[in-house]
């Protein structure tokens, strides 16, 4: 029925549910064409809160640190992904930087998709001292994803 | 006219703004002033007004016709000028209108609800001008055509730093500095090797008690910011301690004054603390500012303590650096951290200390730019119903109680109108005022004796005295107009810093950095709270 | 919010710039800088705001003292 998948995962508990069920799809027909999306969030910009003692050049180093250290968690969290299924080898990888809600669309305009697959929303531990997770804690809102959407939303269970 | 509609918010905006100071000036606003006691700021309000709105509607209409370029006066005052005006608009409707309003509410709720809130929760316009910029960029967001103009915000800071710099005596600075530095590197070492001790009790990866602790011992987010990549941090440690950090930040800016305030701390005292207590150092200035926004006094004490950290800073990043070893990949040189991160701005703040302390605001004989006037001046005098209220009291003997010297004081207060030397010494400027001043300390005793209720004197006459007192003490104009600038540069600033702090950054507290940093942060604020009160007498600035 | 239109030029130092294995078809859009700042350097601005209180403080002088 699709042909043309976009998974959208971010090493979440649920974006791991969504993942099984794609990889599942792409078992059972060999020649769908999947492409995994992990979006890194551009309010790391704004991590740096109301700081204005340091310079400029502290900032952008700041910040290329975050890009750098995001990279290299992504690539972590696909390799993950390729480890837990085999499959994923052959299909591609998307790193894109902006609004979460904004880029997933724009990629899924681009790439002419025809399903988006995402995790379902988790609930939080109450209290977790642990910090898991890579990204930002801020979750997405399907308020903001869901007018702009360009084709079917899937949410995996 | 293409660029026409991006300029539409800046030209309403200046419109309203000459609109408004134009009514001002037609004195129809007269009662609304005097009920906000504001009436004495009319004439300001009128030339602010007039000259903002002025530049707003003039830039936008040179922004509207004219293709935005790449040139000095693009980058630095066309660009910005909407984000100027709108935060300028902010503070000055806040000053005039927010704070005075929230002043009459709270005193109508007493009643209710047995205080008055702009007293328990210090909401003065400083701290309803953060407010105003978290609640705005958390809403709307910060506007299109004012985001050029937010990013002044740290530049008109460092000006509000620089002009304050005139303010200080050398004593002041030099005792002040000594205090600082004790304090601020007493606290800071220990708090970053009671962080890095709790992350090796809780087991937390090296990389996170790195950040954690710079950010928590030296200046918040700005020491995390400049420590993440010498200790590689990750991005979800990162994000968790600067959650931690702003929250915990933004609950001291309210709680701090409050405790000072019941604790009855001196402006001195809790200008120390919160220099040494509060993390980010636009929170310690604003926590300063709404301890006291009238006085500077505290302010002073807590740029001083501010400035220290700053300079610890970079000997902070060299010390974790060695702490975290070799595996950062970077080669931090003495160049690269401390002498690369030296902010110049301080040397302005010195270069004005240096002009203040040459005597060219005020004359040496000045403290502070105060000084007593005993001379002969109409001005000095008391009013004419003031002066009767003496004489018939002196008439009734409500001052028999007064000793000799206090009774002559008051005698001669009665017979002159006001505090002076003796006349027949006017020649001999040296006597005259040496009485004077003699006759002014004598009833500053009668208000001490009256308040300790050692005398009973009505309150028609004790307000007379202290009419006539504060009548013979004048502030050196410069030095009130100077601080008046500093003051509008440090609410621009704030108001502007407030804008960067979104919701998204403090909801990232969390994970172990929340359990460590309310440890450190809350030992930090206890133990510098009794140290402060133990080490720091008034007698520091006299 | 966006300044995507403006670029201002800002002076990256050699750091943070270690290598890290990035798969080919990722997009490394750099995160743009929210500095509070409009000026290309920060001994620029500071000097800048230097100047500036200078000529506050002269003005302030000229009008309340000397003149």
């Amino acid at each position: 029925m699709f042909t043309n998948i976009l998974l959208c995962s971010h090493g979440t508990e649920g974006a791991k549910k969504a993942e099984v069920f794609v990889f599942g799809k792409l078992e059972a027909d060999p020649g769908l064409r999947v492409t995994v999306l992990t979006v890194l969030d551009e309010d790391w910009r704004e991590m740096t809160g109301d700081d204005w003692l340091n310079s400029s050049k502290t900032h952008t180093t700041f910040l290329d640190h975050v890009e750098e250290q995001m990279n290299e968690e992504i690539a972590e969290h696909w390799h993950r992904i390729k480890k837990d299924h085999p499959l994923a080898e052959g299909v591609k990888f998307l790193q894109r930087t902006g609004n979460i809600a904004e880029t997933i669309t724009k990629t899924a305009k681009e790439l002419k998709c025809d399903l988006i697959v995402i995790g379902s929303w988790q609930k939080r531990p109450k209290f977790s001292i642990h910090s898991t997770g890579m990204s930002l804690r801020a979750t997405m809102k399907n308020k903001e994803l869901h007018p702009l959407l360009p084709c079917p939303l899937l949410i995996a269970p | 006219m293409s660029h026409m509609k991006e300029q539409v918010p800046t030209l309403i905006m200046g419109t309203l703004l000459i609109v408004y100071g134009l009514i001002v000036q037609s004195g129809a606003l007269m009662p609304l002033t005097k009920y906000l006691h504001t009436h004495k700021t009319l004439d300001l309000q009128v030339t602010m007004t007039l000259i903002i709105g002025g530049i707003a509607i003039a830039g936008a209409l040179v922004n509207a016709v004219r293709k935005p370029g790449n040139s000095n006066l693009d980058t630095f005052i066309l660009q910005p000028l909407g984000g100027i005006v709108l935060i300028l608009v902010m503070a000055m409707a806040i000053r005039w209108y927010a704070e005075p309003l929230m002043k009459i509410v709270s005193t109508n709720l007493q009643p209710i609800l047995g205080f008055k809130i702009y007293k328990v929760l210090n909401l003065n316009y400083v701290v309803l001008g953060i407010l105003a910029g978290v609640v705005l960029t958390n809403t709307w967001g910060i506007p299109k055509f004012a985001a050029p103009g937010v990013k002044c915000a740290r530049f008109v800071l460092k000006m509000g730093v620089i002009m304050l710099g005139a303010r200080y005596s050398f004593a002041e600075l030099a005792k002040l500095g000594v205090y600082s530095v004790f304090l601020v590197g007493f606290f800071v070492l220990g708090i970053v090797f009671l962080v890095l001790w709790l992350g090796n009790i809780f087991k937390q990866p090296k990389s996170m008690t790195g950040v954690l602790s710079a950010g928590m011992g030296v200046c918040g987010v700005s020491a995390t910011v400049a420590v993440a990549p010498v200790v590689k941090a990750k991005s979800a440690e990162m994000a968790y301690t600067i959650g931690t950090i702003l929250s915990f930040g933004i609950i001291c800016m309210f709680v701090f004054p409050t405790i000072g305030k019941l604790a009855g701390m001196s402006p001195v005292q809790f200008g120390a603390w919160a220099g040494t207590g509060i993390l980010n150092s636009a929170q310690v200035a604003a926590a300063a500012l709404a301890f006291n926004a009238v006085d500077i006094e505290t302010l002073k004490v807590a740029e001083i303590f501010n400035i220290t950290r700053v300079l610890f800073l970079p000997v902070i990043v060299l010390v974790l650096a060695t702490w975290f070893g070799k595996e950062t990949g970077q080669k931090l040189s003495f160049k690269s951290v401390v002498i690369d991160k030296f902010p110049v701005f301080i040397i302005g703040f010195l270069i004005l200390f240096f002009l203040s302390s040459i005597g060219l605001f005020s004359p040496p004989s000045h403290y502070k730019g105060k000084y007593i006037d005993v001379s002969y001046n109409d001005r000095t005098q008391v009013t004419n119903e003031e002066w009767e209220t003496l004489s018939s009291a002196a008439a009734t003997g409500a001052f028999a109680s007064l000793t000799p010297k206090q009774l002559e004081a008051v005698t001669n207060l009665i017979e002159h109108r006001q505090i002076a030397g003796n006349y027949e010494d006017r020649n001999d400027k040296k006597v005259f005022d040496r009485v004077g001043r003699a006759r002014m300390t004598q009833l500053e005793g009668i208000l001490a004796a009256a308040k300790a209720k050692q005398i009973t004197l009505s309150a028609d006459v004790k307000s007379a005295i202290k009419h006539a007192v504060k009548q013979v003490h004048k502030k050196s104009k410069t030095v009130v107009t100077l601080t008046d600038f500093m003051i509008w540069f440090f609410a621009f600033g704030l108001i502007g810093l407030g804008m960067q702090i979104t919701k998204k950054a403090i909801t990232q507290a969390g994970g172990w950095p929340i359990v460590m940093g309310v440890i450190a942060g809350v030992t930090k604020a206890t133990l510098s709270f009794f140290v402060v009160l133990w080490l720091i007498k008034d007698v520091v600035l006299n | 919010m966006s300044n995507k239109g403006k670029k201002v030029s800002i002076e990256t130092g050699e750091a943070g710039k270690g290598s890290t294995e990035i798969p080919e078809s990722a997009n490394t859009e750099e995160l743009e800088e929210r500095a509070l700042s409009v000026f290309s350097s920060d001994r620029n601005e500071d000097i800048t705001a230097l100047i500036f209180c200078l000529i506050t403080t002269f003005l302030v002088l000229l009008f309340t003292k000397w003149l």
